[in-house]
């Protein structure tokens, strides 16, 4: 195909799109409150995104409600309509199954009733080996590995760019230090920056704070942690992580102290990582005032439509570091860190 | 193990990180029998987190005692018959209504807030870095209950019976967390901390006028400005000498661990 026919069919794709985005459904709105800038997982979504088929010999596009490049996944939302289009949806869905990209679908009255259920499916999704992050052999993170023929475009600012397998949120793992390499305060460090908080997936014990020192004598470790709440029972899960992952790089024994001196607070979270909680879907923690408690009339800002026009419903939440809250303008619930 | 800086008399001190550990681990254990039971959902979740903060502070209480003595937390909160714990009587009652819950763990916390506070100034540095840390979360224990207090008193005719009840059942029983210690007079000494006599009457100056706010009477009489107790303590939990309540506890809290000793979870 000549490329004019190329960008001729690409400017009608982006105007369609264009003019869809800007006509959402209130369904579609409530979903995209969920999935845009990177709060979902730190996942990058798109909506009203094309998607370019070659459908039996005839070059088109399909315009998908939601669309996460990183897992190759399609979200789409069903009303009433869809249940008369049965089949000419399973004929699309078999058509962009064969590009290895996947389809998920929500009825919109799913939605409606309660977007964290269907982000619980979504992740539950995101988490199957079906729809794995995409990584190819020798990508390089921000480079662009898709050209003007292939079908899948992002359209960012003002021109039209390639996108390529980028990864969203902390880079990952290299290959573990062999047995022979000696060991180093920094390879310690960069082993225990993998290990994530279990309650918060997006954080590693090291942004959380959680670990305090390592000092390195030949092949002996000494951890030095700092527990958020004395009664999170995490810890010992914790623990037995950073030993397992010390051992694996080649400690022949770690030591783990707790200490209190300095307490751990709130306040020693950095700023990228409450931005991180944020988009995770967990409100921040306010900074500690004199009076610890003076510091909950610091009003929090609700994490999916970002109103300042939230409630405390408890101090008390699901866990030790959470409390609960109810955002008056988008109605969701949502937990946010406990300023301790 | 690690040893004690010098100068801090050793057996006393094990003796009140132990009282210590002890109510912790008692009250933790009688707030979780409301989980799932409790009035309304958020006063569920509310004692829930109560009760595993003071789960983990009876832990960290007990892993003080572990680093001076090399007896494990395990060992002594599920291996220790009933008679051998130096909880205070008023942590071991049942939970009670709901109101003798809120008056229970507002005096307790309160107790707690003065306890920590101390411990701020003590001659020994672990109990300054725990105290530091256990603050911290129990500042939200005395929020909350503080809150409830104050609401509950004078709400409504039944609220402040009940209220009223529980206060008239709890107060005299809450004195029994400053039962004087055996061998409390040498750590007053060593500048540990300062004395259950000076603590009681710092909780005593916190509790009236909050308890007086809610319309509710402890048998104190205030003259002057200074409150006098006007009631017989509940004590000799310190002692070791415990009511049946403390032997029905018990059987609840071992009973798993006792059914299979040393295993591994």
């Amino acid at each position: 195909m000549s490329l004019s026919r190329d960008q001729r069919l690409l400017q009608v794709a982006l105007n369609v799109c264009r003019e869809l985005r800007k006509n959402q459904t209130r369904i579609e709105q409530i979903m995209w409150g969920g999935l845009r800038a990177k709060r979902f997982r730190g996942k990058k979504f798109l909506r009203q995104h094309p998607i370019f088929v070659d459908a039996h010999g005839k070059e088109t596009f399909y315009v998908a409600d939601f669309y996460c490049h990183e897992h190759r996944l399609v979200i789409e939302l069903d009303g009433r309509i869809h249940e008369r289009m049965k089949e000419r949806d399973e004929l699309r869905t078999a058509v962009i199954n064969d590009l290895g990209i996947e389809v998920m679908r929500f009825r919109n009255e799913e939605v409606e009733m309660g977007l964290s259920s269907v982000l619980k499916r979504l992740a539950g999704k995101l988490n199957s080996p079906l729809t794995p992050p995409l990584r190819r052999e020798g990508d390089d993170f921000g480079k662009s590995t898709l050209t003007l023929d292939s079908p899948l475009f992002l359209r960012e600012g003002t021109g039209l760019h390639a996108v390529g397998s980028r990864h969203i949120g902390s880079p990952q793992a290299g290959e573990s230090s062999g047995l022979n390499q000696p060991l180093t305060e920094s390879a310690v460090w960069s082993e225990l920056a993998e290990i994530q908080d279990p309650e918060i997936p997006v954080l590693s014990l090291v942004e959380m704070k959680i670990i305090r020192s390592v000092s390195v004598e030949n092949e002996e470790v000494s951890v030095v942690m700092s527990p958020t709440f004395v009664g999170c029972p995490a810890l010992d899960h914790m623990k037995d992580e950073i030993r397992a992952r010390l051992k694996n790089i080649g400690c022949k024994e770690v030591k783990i102290a707790m200490t209190f001196s300095p307490p751990w607070s709130t306040d020693m979270l950095e700023e990228a990582t409450l931005e991180k909680l944020r988009v995770y879907g967990i409100a921040p923690p306010p900074r500690v005032q004199q009076v610890l408690t003076d510091s909950l009339n610091t009003p929090a800002r609700c994490p999916f439509c970002g109103s300042d026009h939230t409630r405390m419903q408890s101090a008390f939440g699901a866990t030790l570091c959470k409390q609960m809250y109810v955002c008056e303008n988008c109605r969701q619930p949502f937990e946010r860190f406990k300023p301790v | 193990m690690s040893d004690l800086p010098a100068g801090l008399p050793r057996e006393q001190l094990l003796r009140y990180i132990l009282a210590l550990a002890d109510d912790e681990l008692m009250l933790g254990h009688r707030n979780s029998e409301w989980t799932g039971h409790s009035p309304i959902l958020e006063e569920d979740i509310a004692f829930s987190n109560i009760a595993q903060d003071e789960l983990g502070h009876s832990l960290v209480w007990y892993t003080l005692y572990e680093q001076l003595t090399g007896k494990s937390p395990d060992s002594m909160a599920f291996e220790r018959g009933w008679q051998d714990f130096s909880c205070c009587r008023f942590v071991t009652y049942p939970r009670g209504d709901f109101a003798y819950t809120v008056v229970r763990q507002y005096l307790f916390d309160e107790a707690e807030y003065v306890r920590l506070s101390s411990f701020g100034r003590s001659s020994f540095p672990a109990f300054k870095d725990i105290a530091g840390k256990l603050l911290r979360e129990e500042a939200y224990h005395l929020m909350h209950l503080k809150g409830l207090v104050t609401r509950l008193g004078d709400a409504t005719d039944e609220s402040h019976r009940r209220m009223q009840a529980a206060l008239d059942a709890a107060f005299p029983q809450s004195l029994g967390i400053f039962e004087k210690l055996e061998g409390e007079d040498a750590l007053m000494a060593a500048g540990v901390f300062p004395g259950n006599e000076v603590s009681q009457r710092e909780w005593l100056q916190r509790v009236v006028p909050v308890l007086a706010s809610a319309s509710l009477k402890p048998p104190v009489n205030t003259q002057n400005g200074t409150s006098s107790i006007n009631c017989t303590p509940d004590l000799g939990g310190r002692q070791g000498k415990h009511t049946e309540h403390l032997n029905h506890l018990v059987d609840d809290l071992q009973l798993v661990y006792r059914i299979a000793p040393g295993a591994k979870w």
